[in-house]
């Protein structure tokens, strides 16, 4: 429907998925053997660098933990930032 | 040999190369990684077997591959869904690119079949994928060579689909065998691929480890959502010029996509429904403030129905039958059976554009739905 009647989603949005899939390229293609032929999703610290990437062309300002804030929650100061079991 | 490529118009290429120039600019992690990785290129030796819409934006990812070292061949994952000056520039540039705006199905199994062929005696090594055809093509061509046998089509996706492909083999006997046993994996962009894998995998049945890249979260909560919350009215818009503010809307389906597609509905002032199987994204919705129906209820009372289930069927024949005059009928799921479409064939339609139908239904009214998608 809006790939055949428009022209399909925004470039800016597309980046962050594609994003994703350029990194699943490199995983897969760099390390053969290490993963089983079983189905994965990209591990968090990548989907973090995503969102990361696409941070300062919206002029985003993004807060850092103090250490001590860090170890309030348990994170590193680099993330991840959630569990894996964290839905948003 | 011939050209490696099939667009509709080459000298479409000058337009479509300003159209990714811009792109670029709006495409922050694309170029981060180009900029990352353009020296050390760690796809060098990665040959690419790609599915995917062919618009402006995929031309911007195909380039980053091949910056990144990467050699590509590429078919586009739905017959409508292609922009011809995006396929011009990827063909102009040198890089194989199969894929027509309104291709026939039959085109698209084939082609399907041309991104597998690297000649040489050599083989795709990667799959990335959109819904998985790609994936499946590959697949049930060695489950077909080491004796599986396919059922009958159920549809005429899946008559090209079996005509292709054992078309191909008969062709090249062994080489879809041999492309399986050399992919080392797939990367596979959307829901409706990520369950077909997690449906092989489960059968044990999937020959190469594969990442969902759907289910990372800057993917389907950022691309399902926000993607579809500014393309699904953009595209009513352009295919009908219906005034959306004051209609009643009833969207199927309130995952990611639905979620984005009812958000784009009210932003454009309609009244939005929402029908879910679910109980917790019924919930979601009803918390939302949509009032969550169900199809036979909203049949009578919406102008404007969007499917984004991933499921068959979710408007039937029935339900179009019922439907008010002129109602807009269209899906934004992977899938177009989510409307039931081939029980219409019957029914005689009037091309207004080719993915813009009308039809006069015995039903209410001389005048009628019209099943947009």
């Amino acid at each position: 429907m809006n790939l055949g009647c428009a022209t399909g989603h925004p470039s800016f949005v597309m980046s962050s998925s594609f994003t994703n899939q350029v990194l699943a390229q490199i995983e897969l293609f760099t390390n053969p053997g290490q993963y089983e032929n079983k189905v994965y999703v990209l591990p968090k610290h990548l989907d973090e660098k995503v969102a990361a990437l696409h941070l300062e062309k919206l002029g985003v300002k993004l807060t850092k933990l103090t250490p001590k804030q860090a170890a309030y929650i348990g994170v590193g100061g680099e993330g991840p930032f959630k569990p894996d079991h964290y839905r948003y | 040999m011939a050209h490696d490529y099939v667009v509709a118009d080459l000298s479409l290429a000058d337009f479509g190369r300003k159209e990714i120039m811009i792109a670029e600019t709006e495409m922050p992690g694309l170029m981060a990684l180009r900029a990352e990785y353009g020296a050390s290129k760690p796809l060098k030796g990665a040959r690419i077997t790609g599915s995917l819409h062919m618009t402006i934006q995929t031309a911007v990812l195909i380039e980053t591959l091949v910056d990144l070292g990467a050699e590509v061949r590429w078919a586009t994952c739905n017959i409508y869904s292609t922009q011809d000056h995006a396929a011009a520039a990827i063909a102009a540039a040198g890089i194989p690119v199969f894929a027509i705006k309104g291709e026939s199905l039959a085109d698209y199994w084939d082609y399907v079949g041309r991104i597998f062929d690297w000649g040489d005696g050599q083989t795709a090594n990667m799959i990335l994928d959109d819904g998985g055809d790609a994936t499946m093509f590959a697949l049930w061509g060695a489950r077909l060579e080491a004796g599986d046998t396919l059922g009958e089509p159920g549809n005429e996706e899946e008559v090209e689909f079996q005509r292709a492909l054992k078309a191909y083999i008969k062709d090249k006997p062994g080489y879809l065998t041999m492309s399986v046993a050399h992919i080392k994996g797939v990367s596979e962009e959307t829901t409706t691929g990520v369950h077909r894998l997690y449906q092989i995998a489960k059968d044990g049945k999937l020959p190469f480890p594969a990442i969902n890249v759907n289910d990372s979260v800057t993917k389907s909560k950022f691309d399902n959502l926000y993607g579809c919350k500014e393309s699904l009215v953009d595209a009513i818009r352009r295919a009908t010029d219906v005034m959306l503010a004051g209609k009643v809307a009833c969207v199927a389906g309130f995952g990611d996509v639905g979620k984005g597609s009812a958000a784009s509905l009210r932003q454009g002032g309609a009244r939005v429904m929402v029908t879910e199987v679910d109980p917790i994204c019924a919930l979601q919705a009803a918390m939302e403030g949509y009032e969550v129906v169900t199809m036979e209820e909203a049949v009578t009372r919406a102008d404007i129905f969007v499917t984004a289930t991933g499921n068959e069927d979710v408007i039937t024949a029935d339900h179009m039958k019922a439907m008010r005059p002129m109602s807009i009928v269209c899906n934004i799921g992977h899938f177009d059976s989510e409307i039931q479409i081939s029980a219409l064939s019957n029914y005689k339609w009037d091309e207004i554009k080719p993915t813009l139908l009308s039809s006069p239904m015995a039903s209410r009214s001389s005048s009628s739905p019209r099943a947009v998608w």
